[in-house]
């Protein structure tokens, strides 16, 4: 049996916009990506050694007037907590997330595209991926001496997911460019 | 049960080198040239790993990275012949100003205060992140010809990065 190893799903967030003089994220909707100019997908994870989609569940059991168990569901509320993130000036997603950090930005300014990938098999030419509408937020900056400045964030959905595939150039997860093509 | 000790082969090879560089860099260092594992059977200063880079830990992060951190043990070994009392101190002094030097601290040396800058910089993708002594110096031996070997045990430490061949996925 081949299990899947962690580099095989992927994460990326859409920085278009990070290099503008108010570097922030331009795409929010989902249509931004099938319809509008490209998106540039910053991979997270670079100093992460795990990282899960906590999907939240919402359910409660309760019995019916028949005395039966059933469950009340309620779906997800899936995020992400995305740490350590050590600031490189080289990343766009950290001049964005200075910026939100540090200006103390909120709501729309704090709206952004995530794109989640799953390759389970190398050698095709798509692969099964979802773009969703999340909020991304910074939840502290500093760290210590050793390991640099550190700026942990959480990615929430927070709208529409729309299934898709990818194709993907490059070989590695850590340079994989994707692009995203609405089911 | 014993760890199985893992070793950067090729940064042993980098670290040497760089090393060795930065060594004779010290500016307390005025006639001699720090040798690499030899002397002379009566004088000479002398750098020698005590062992090969090995690796103290490694992180794997979720998208194929490793990022290894590495020691190189070393020691640096000062001989002379009929030293006096004031010679073996100032030996061991100058030895200790090489080892607070490579720590970073500042060292006086005829009056000028110096500190190292920065690390030299190494090929590929390993980072040196701090010089430590393990010991003050000491008298390490006394050579049947009455030679003395003062000696400093120092650890070098560094960063390697790289993306790790995927078996299968």
């Amino acid at each position: 049996m081949a299990i899947l190893e962690r580099e095989a799903l992927i994460h990326y967030l859409d920085v278009l916009g990070a290099n503008s003089t108010n570097p922030s994220f331009t795409h929010k909707k989902i249509t931004d990506v099938t319809t509008s100019s490209a998106s540039t997908w910053e991979v997270i994870g670079d100093d992460i050694e795990e990282m899960s989609v906590e999907l939240n569940t919402d359910t409660s059991q309760f019995k019916n007037i028949l005395g039966q168990t059933k469950v009340k569901d309620n779906g997800y509320t899936p995020s992400i907590s995305a740490e350590p993130f050590y600031a490189d000036p080289a990343s766009d997603l950290y001049k964005i997330l200075r910026d939100i950090a540090l200006d103390r930005k909120k709501n729309d300014d704090c709206r952004a595209l995530m794109l989640e990938v799953l390759v389970e098999d190398t050698t095709a030419t798509t692969h099964l991926a979802y773009v969703s509408e999340v909020v991304v937020k910074p939840t502290s900056y500093g760290g210590n001496a050793t390991d640099g400045v550190n700026i942990p964030f959480t990615i929430m959905e927070n709208g529409d997911r729309v299934k898709g595939s990818v194709t993907l150039t490059g070989d590695r997860a850590s340079n994989y460019v994707p692009t995203f093509t609405k089911a | 049960m014993s760890e199985e000790v893992v070793y950067d082969v090729e940064g042993y090879e980098a670290i040497t080198e760089a090393l060795r560089e930065l060594l004779n860099q010290f500016p307390a260092l005025q006639y001699d040239d720090i040798s690499f594992a030899s002397m002379d059977a009566e004088s000479g200063i002398s750098m020698l790993p005590t062992s090969g880079a090995v690796v103290k830990s490694e992180r794997t992060s979720i998208i194929g990275k490793v990022r290894r951190v590495c020691q190189y043990p070393f020691t640096v070994t000062y001989r002379g012949m009929g030293l006096s009392e004031d010679r073996r101190a100032s030996v061991k002094e100058w030895l200790d100003a090489l080892g607070r030097w490579l720590e970073g601290e500042v060292v006086t040396v005829n009056g000028t205060q110096c500190q190292l800058s920065q690390y030299p910089a190494l090929s590929g993708d390993r980072r040196i992140i701090s010089i430590d002594r393990s010991t003050p110096t000491y008298l390490e031996a006394v050579n049947q010809n009455q030679s003395e070997d003062w000696t400093i045990y120092m650890v070098l430490k560094y960063k390697y990065e790289f993306q790790r061949t995927r078996i299968n996925m």
